[in-house]
């Protein structure tokens, strides 16, 4: 995975301590991927982390992403073992760490509460889902989904539903779905000039431009699709 | 949905200070970017967090920013209450980033107490500022507004509150609208359509 992004400097590691090959990738991989700094790539996460914590609804995981911040953690928490004790970087590398390690683990959570809160209506997307569409989740996260709805569904059975008369003991997920809600209204700040139509509440429809650098207080629907594409971020 | 304190913390320590380093190291390369050579004596641009930390350790003196100093300060107030629009904060996280350093290290601030009230001052100033605003965001019953300027934690101040009443001034909107639809003895279809799904 790792090798998919390519560390712009030569050098690396910690201070000079590090092998010089440790982000480094196989030339025959170079042509296609993606170029990015590993700074680069903290950005992308941190805004990533930012959407997902303030949009109502779960956003496409960074999947690639985070696994190639995680190679990096693990690369630099080798080079740091290095370092002795009293060395002041040694502080300064673990703290960094630290911070990025918090970063992932947040977002994970997010979304993880978020596919817990709307697990029917999300199971409803992914089964009606068109195969070539990539899906609102990653692997893992499909099945925590499915675990967690079994889970819920027998817990629901044994604790209500079998003292109940027969015709009562039927679950109905619809019933019992949520859904995130679209009409929140939500600050953002835009990354690229778009502009998009809003809607108010009695029908009657506007034309707004959202010139790059601003910022604006506005309903989520009519900019979600502008939140993954990197467009707006979510501030 | 809003932020916490700590998460606003988070954000602000990504802001870059100036260090005057007490010890020397090479350049140390970092995922967050290359940050040094540190020599004593030389100040050197570097991450809040990364100051914080060494500030902690004292192997370092933060020099304050340069809109956190006494002059500074009261030139962005007179600003700030004389525009009528939010003017716009020397950082994207002052209060933040004022926040953490008095915390740590008030020492290093000259004139620390007057510039603490003046930040608030500001903050105060900016927040009366973002009543009003409200207040004619909501007469006016309009459906967007720009908020160039404001900073996260002025957003944070009122957020869930503020995005939630819009949210539900919205649904009672439509609600009307569908009512009155379905009393003009509009066809059903229309007013289904109209209904808050």
């Amino acid at each position: 995975m790792a090798g998919q992004f390519e560390r712009m400097d030569t050098e690396n590691g910690t201070g000079g301590s590090a092998s010089p090959d440790t982000f480094g990738r196989s030339d025959e991989e170079a042509e296609e991927t993606v170029t990015m700094t590993p700074r680069e790539l903290l950005t992308k996460l941190h805004t990533a982390w930012m959407n997902e914590r303030l949009a109502p609804d779960l956003l496409p995981p960074q999947i690639e992403e985070i696994e190639c911040m995680l190679e990096l953690l693990r690369n630099m928490e080798v080079n740091t073992a290095k370092l002795e004790k009293k060395d002041i970087r040694l502080g300064v590398h673990k703290m960094e760490v630290d911070r990025i390690r918090y970063l992932i683990s947040s977002y994970l959570r997010i979304r993880l509460a978020k596919i817990q809160e709307y697990c029917w209506d999300l199971q409803t997307k992914e089964n009606t889902r068109n195969s070539q569409a990539p899906s609102l989740m990653s692997p893992e996260e499909q099945k925590f989904l499915k675990e967690y709805i079994e889970n819920l569904e027998s817990h629901l059975k044994n604790m209500g539903t079998q003292h109940m008369p027969r015709t009562m003991q039927a679950l109905q997920p619809q019933t019992m779905s949520t859904s995130s809600n679209l009409d929140s209204f939500l600050f953002l700040r835009v990354s690229q000039d778009s502009s998009i139509i809003v809607d108010d509440a009695d029908g009657r429809e506007e034309e707004v431009s959202l010139e790059a650098g601003s910022q604006h207080i506005i309903r989520y629907r009519p900019v979600a699709k502008l939140v993954p594409s990197g467009s707006v971020d979510l501030v | 949905m809003s932020l916490t304190a700590d998460e606003l913390d988070f954000i602000a320590q990504e802001e870059e200070v100036e260090i005057m380093p007490k010890f020397d190291i090479p350049t140390m390369w970092l995922i967050t970017g290359d940050v040094g050579p540190f020599e004593v004596g030389i100040p050197i641009k570097v991450p809040l967090w990364i100051a914080l930390q060494l500030r902690g350790d004292n192997k370092c003196n933060i020099i304050t920013p340069y809109w956190l100093t006494k002059s500074s300060m009261e030139k962005v107030k007179e600003f700030e209450t004389k525009s009528p629009l939010f003017s716009k904060m020397p950082s994207r996280h002052y209060m933040s980033v004022a926040k953490l350093i008095f915390e740590l290290c008030p020492e290093d601030v000259p004139e620390a107490d007057d510039i603490k009230l003046l930040v608030k001052d500001v903050w105060n100033a900016r927040m009366s500022k973002l009543q009003a605003a409200i207040a004619l965001f909501i007469e006016k019953g309009a459906s967007w507004a720009k908020v160039d300027n404001l900073t996260q934690m002025e957003m944070c101040a009122i957020r869930p509150f503020f995005p939630h009443s819009l949210e539900h001034l919205h649904r009672f909107r439509k609600t009307i609208q569908a009512a009155r639809l379905h009393s003009a003895g509009n066809a059903s279809l229309e007013v289904r359509r109209q209904l808050p799904k």
